[in-house]
């Protein structure tokens, strides 16, 4: 048998490519060790920016708020878009089925500045109407963050329940089980893969969103992302470059997480014959 | 005389039909089905057999006429309020639970004490001979056990009527013999009425009790295997059960009081006189290829041609003899090889009588 020679302008092509995304992160992580004052400067091995931010309270807090935000953001982007995402798939016929799913994808297209301004608008409104101070703090954020994240897992959850053998479902209401059970233990287990990845990338989208953040926090709430714009107009410090590696570290993990969860669900899920 | 019991029909469909999008699937179709017997619905694609059992599953609703199972009006019930359960094409056996799980889900929805569950899933395991493999997922099973497990899943309801969709359909050739005789093993010793989607003759055939021949949505003849292919009705029928020599001809009674069919030809098919049957009306004489008679003598039968032997298939068990009695016509045999070595006569080209009995011959109109 001949083999084939390996083409080197691919393997060329790839590792220029992987260079591309990786070099700025692997600058990013290898400064976090520098003992430099400033950040890009390297002046020896050190570790002392690491104690420097676990010293760093206001960082520190940015750091919890954004990932609680994240989370609340994309369980409730989750819950929506599971819900939205159904309604469309499952229950093919009622009136304005095709102009509703336009509208859930809207939102993807329209520039995050008109959707941070127009919740910026909304929120004044409510509590210029009822004196309800519901314009600061987390519970905005949470909203806006969730609008970014649900039509993204609408879209995922349409696209899973388009690919899912509908005989499951009419299987288990065949062996006596009602819609509710039906949903709960069938529909919703073999959905777990795309709520995951769903709510993976919600969580992704709130985690380094600045632009509707700057528009519905308040000051006294400033998420991560806003602490680190705002930090680098008085001058870049390294301690930016060893959140930034946690930051990598941690998603390195979740998105392995995600891939091995992925498998081991849409293994059997395929149904093989 | 059936006892007040038997005469209860498991499930009585009437004058259903259901249409999808402006498009006639199923066309009043009546159908009763008996308690216990093991029914085949037989088609080809798109003749509404699905759509029936689907119906009668309730995951469709028919746009008109009633369903009855058990004696109960269930037109409009949901599935999970129905005394009947379905094995899937697809089995569509839960991935995302073992094979027990799968089993128990049923009587899990049903609110089954864990006790009262685990024992009837160990009788369904037992049933279909997969004790062992209770803690595996079905990604880890083969085709053969997938559907035994399918099976046990509806069987451990204890259905009145289990519905069957196509499920030889995932089976290679090899399988498909032994999971029939199974799944009819099974139907006697629990007793359930089974019916049976199927578009494969010779499964229908050799499973079923009774077979409802269906096509373009309706139901046209229904009755025992041997019925329908010793007596089918239509030319549809006959030639969707085996293989069938059709005569396309004039009824005729000649001087001597005897029936035939006269073909264009002007051959004459000697048959039993049919019953409301005109003298001079069209109709079509079927006869089965191996109820056909040849020799290289006359053959003394009734209806006796001359013909050419065109073709010879060899079987093993039977040879397939192809007859050419004139351009337009010819006509099937089939000898059964009883000896190791075939006849000298009969070979390709050689000449040959070739004939049958009045008796053979079922009178189709047109």
């Amino acid at each position: 048998m001949r083999r084939a020679r390996p083409a080197y302008w691919r393997i060329v092509s790839l590792y220029a490519g992987l260079a591309f995304l990786y070099v700025p992160i692997a600058w990013v992580i290898a400064y976090s060790f520098s003992g430099a004052t400033t950040a890009g400067v390297w002046r020896g091995f050190s570790l002392k920016w690491y104690a420097a931010l676990a010293d760093n309270d206001a960082l520190r807090l940015a750091t919890m708020r954004s990932l609680l935000l994240a989370a609340l953001a994309a369980t409730l982007a989750t819950a929506l878009g599971l819900a939205a995402g159904y309604a469309l798939s499952r229950h093919s016929h009622f009136r304005g089925r095709g102009s509703l799913g336009s509208l859930l994808a809207i939102p993807l297209f329209v520039p995050e500045i008109l959707i941070g301004f127009s919740f910026l608008m909304l929120f004044v409104a409510i509590e210029s109407v009822t004196g309800l101070a519901v314009g600061k703090g987390l519970l905005p954020l949470v909203v806006g963050h969730a609008t970014l994240g649900m039509p993204v897992v609408a879209s995922v959850v349409m696209a899973r329940l388009a690919g899912l053998d509908r005989s499951y479902e009419e299987a288990a209401m065949d062996l006596g089980a009602r819609p509710l059970r039906v949903f709960l233990t069938v529909t919703l287990p073999l959905m777990a893969p795309a709520l995951a990845s769903g709510w993976l990338l919600s969580f992704t989208l709130s985690f380094d969103d600045v632009i509707t953040s700057s528009f519905v926090a308040g000051p006294a709430f400033a998420t991560l992302p806003m602490y680190i714009y705002s930090s680098i107009r008085v001058g870049v410090s390294p301690v930016i470059n060893v959140l930034g590696t946690l930051i990598i570290g941690g998603v390195a993990t979740l998105v392995t997480l995600a891939m091995l969860a992925s498998r081991d669900a849409a293994g059997p899920a395929r149904g093989r014959l | 005389m059936t006892t007040a019991q038997t005469t209860t029909a498991a499930v009585s469909i009437r004058e259903v039909s259901k249409a999808f999008d402006g498009t006639a699937v199923l066309n009043s179709v009546s159908l009763e089905i008996r308690a216990g017997e093991f029914l085949a619905l037989l088609g080809g694609s798109g003749c509404g057999k699905t759509t029936l059992l689907r119906i009668i599953a309730g995951l469709e609703t028919p746009d008109q006429g009633s369903l009855c199972i058990g004696g109960k009006e269930l037109t409009l019930a949901p599935p999970y309020e129905r005394p009947v359960n379905m094995m899937f094409q697809s089995y569509a056996l839960f991935p995302h639970l073992s094979v027990t799980e799968n089993i128990a889900y049923g009587l899990r929805a049903a609110g089954m004490p864990a006790n009262v569950r685990n024992t009837l899933v160990s009788w369904a395991l037992k049933l279909v001979h997969l004790s062992a493999l209770g803690h595996r997922r079905p990604a880890q099973l083969s085709g053969g056990q997938r559907q035994r497990v399918a099976l046990a899943r509806c069987l451990v309801k204890k259905p009145d009527v289990l519905l069957l969709d196509e499920p030889m359909a995932a089976l290679d050739r090899n399988l498909r013999e032994d999971m029939q005789r199974e799944l009819v093993r099974i139907q006697r010793e629990v007793g359930t009425t089974f019916v049976l989607v199927t578009h494969d003759q010779d499964e229908a055939m050799s499973m079923a009790d009774r077979i409802a021949v269906m096509e373009q949505g309706k139901i046209i003849q229904c009755g025992s295997p041997a019925e329908i292919y010793a007596r089918p009705e239509s030319r549809f029928v006959a030639r969707f059960l085996g293989r069938v020599n059709l005569f396309e001809g004039l009824y005729a009674i000649d001087a001597a009081g005897r029936a035939g069919i006269t073909t264009a030809e002007g051959r004459v098919l000697h048959v039993a006189g049919a019953a409301g049957m005109d003298h001079g009306s069209a109709c079509t004489g079927a006869v089965r290829p191996e109820r056909m008679v040849l020799g290289s003598e006359p053959t003394g039968c009734a209806t006796d041609f001359v013909g050419t032997v065109e073709d010879l298939a060899y079987f093993g068990d039977i040879t397939r003899v192809i007859v050419r009695i004139d351009n337009a016509t010819r006509i099937e045999a089939t000898q059964v090889n009883r000896t190791g070595e075939r006849a000298t006569w009969l070979a390709r080209g050689s000449s040959v009588h070739i004939g049958c009995e009045p008796a053979d011959v079922v009178v189709l109109l047109a």
